[in-house]
């Protein structure tokens, strides 16, 4: 018997649907597992049931506001179906205390709950995967501790290296894709599609169309840049394994290429202009030591 | 209570989603209040932001999880994350409300009521004491919305309300909103409120809009404030010191000059009805 039984017993009234329909077909089946006294118990069973009800709904709601706060565009999109699936989401997903960030708690919760749906039941237009797994990633880069703490390592290396990314250094320099840069490949175009729904269009469905990115946190703003990236620079960052240098890394694509000396050569310039290019913008991190290029 | 005598004027509750238009119009902001729970699990860029941005006015801190009715000690761990954070942002208070929104397997995700009784007074003065002891700016605490009464208490909410501010000699952070909504969904007088809580303790006000669901009003924070609201306002602000009036706008954010003009109107209240305290703008 204790105050905090009670508030337990009433937490869980207020989150917990096949509870409160015991609670309200009869009150004391429902409160039998709580140590209660019966003034604590008369306290409970008293409450207006219609009124625990609509506070219920408003929980439920609000646990749905928030985690789509991490996703803008996707609500949008399954705006018609929240009254449907928020007492799904929040069945599957109790609220559970977690250490951390209430809001990306949530978000992580729906972003699982949406890809369910979506792969069980194709609730939404095809699209929806891509744009989700989109914004997850948008929302985690910009907000994790993670990803800012890699940012932080790669804007304090490039600048200890301080000097330009030539050929002459490309063997003992290693380039390491951190916590707040990814790689990722989505089936239809994600800008555009993005566009279109911010300009309050609904499309009904995306053209397929495989897009490479690579998604990264930008140290001023804590933005996240996307990057579009043809195959043959997707490819060359995703070797980026924090072990191969950027010699090694070249090296790597033109024996899977198969090059001549010429074709080589071409790779290696433009190669290292890509690299230049994440180096400046703080995409990746070039730690001048010893490579592992086997 | 020590309280430092600090007329901050007329502010806004920041969202990240308004981080931009606040920039843009901070000269017309008097002062911003962030949500604890913004700053405390991301990278300290976030903070280093909004410093920068906010050199030349005053930040405070209010938070969200404190569960300070909670039945058990506030977990340290938060506690320390916090004081660090409020000490960052040299807030001149920092603020929780006046409930439990968590226990430990469930965190309800919105602040509940209390039972109005000995036993609940008993709980929210040791943790409140355990806050203070970990965080040195002044503590208020802010009466929430609810929807639904737990019976059989020992007092009504005015007289707890009194009670735990005078034995645990925090200020008060007078959610307007909270009132007129608690008022017309649970039927009382809100003047009669009022006028049986300390008033001299109001420290901080907090104004915003709420709408109709299910034949109640809700507290959404998503739409203009009511005429009633601004009309407890001015009641408040002629009977008080209040040190500064946070409009807070939480969902369906309209053009930015409406919520400017909200702070508008709130300076006009400050400097109409409260007896030349505020200079302000």
């Amino acid at each position: 018997m204790s105050l905090l039984e009670m508030q337990r017993a009433l937490s869980r009234l207020l989150t917990d649907e096949e509870l409160r329909e015991i609670y309200f077909a009869e009150a004391d089946a429902a409160l039998v597992s709580y140590d209660l006294s019966p003034g604590e118990r008369a306290r409970l069973r008293d409450l207006q049931k219609k009124r625990v009800a609509i506070h219920s709904h408003l929980a439920m709601h609000g646990r749905m506001v928030l985690a789509l706060r991490a996703f803008p565009l996707t609500a949008r999109v399954i705006q018609a179906n929240l009254e449907e699936i928020t007492p799904a989401y929040c069945k599957r997903h109790p609220p559970e205390p977690v250490d951390g960030c209430a809001l990306e708690t949530e978000a992580r919760r729906l972003f699982a709950f949406l890809l369910e749906e979506q792969t069980g039941k194709g609730r939404w237009p095809g699209y929806l995967e891509a744009l989700l797994r989109h914004e997850e990633c948008l929302f985690r880069l910009s907000t994790s501790r993670a990803a800012w703490a890699s940012c932080e390592r790669a804007f304090t290396v490039n600048g200890a290296a301080s000097m330009t990314l030539t050929l002459a250094r490309a063997e003992s320099l290693v380039p390491v894709r951190g916590a707040h840069a990814e790689l990722h490949t989505f089936g239809c175009d994600v800008a555009a599609l993005g566009q279109a729904l911010e300009m309050g269009t609904l499309p009904r469905s995306a053209p397929a169309e495989t897009t490479r990115m690579l998604l990264f946190r930008q140290r001023a703003t804590a933005a996240v840049h996307a990057m579009g990236l043809e195959e043959l620079p997707y490819r060359m960052i995703e070797q980026c394994d924090g072990q191969r240098s950027v010699a090694g890394v070249i090296g790597r694509m033109a024996d899977e290429l198969s090059l001549s000396d010429d074709e080589r050569m071409a790779l290696t310039h433009g190669a290292l202009d890509v690299f230049r290019t994440l180096w400046d913008a703080g995409a990746l991190a070039f730690e001048a030591r010893v490579a592992v290029d086997g | 209570m020590q309280m430092m005598e600090q007329r901050l004027g007329a502010g806004l509750g920041y969202r990240p989603e308004l981080g931009r238009e606040v920039a843009r119009h901070l000269d017309e902001i008097d002062f911003l209040e962030v949500l604890t729970e913004h700053f405390l699990h991301c990278g300290p860029d976030r903070l280093e932001r909004l410093l920068e941005m906010c050199s030349e006015k005053h930040v405070v801190a209010h938070g969200m999880q404190l569960s300070i009715g909670t039945d058990m000690p506030v977990d340290e761990g938060y506690l320390g994350k916090v004081s660090d954070l409020v000490k960052a942002l040299d807030s001149p208070w920092f603020s929780d409300h006046l409930g439990f929104c968590k226990v430990p397997d469930v965190d309800v995700g919105e602040v509940l009521p209390l039972c109005f009784t000995e036993e609940s007074l008993a709980v929210v003065r040791r943790n409140v004491g355990q806050v203070r002891r970990r965080i040195g700016a002044p503590f208020l605490l802010e009466n929430i919305t609810y929807y639904f009464d737990i019976p059989h208490g020992d007092m009504t909410e005015a007289d707890f309300l009194s009670r735990v501010l005078v034995d645990t000699d925090s200020g008060l952070l007078l959610d307007l909103n909270s009132l007129h909504i608690n008022a017309l969904n649970l039927s009382f007088d809100p003047y009669t409120f009022l006028s049986s809580i300390p008033l001299d303790r109001v420290v901080e006000v907090h104004i915003a809009g709420g709408r109709q669901v299910f034949g109640m009003v809700v507290d959404n924070h998503g739409s203009r404030v009511h005429d009633e609201v601004w009309r407890l306002l001015e009641h408040v602000v002629r009977r008080t010191a209040v040190q500064g009036v946070v409009l807070e706008w939480d969902q369906d954010f309209p053009p930015f000059q409406i919520l400017l003009d909200h702070l508008t109107h709130v300076r006009n209240i400050l400097r109409r009805f409260g007896a030349n305290r505020y200079s302000g703008r």
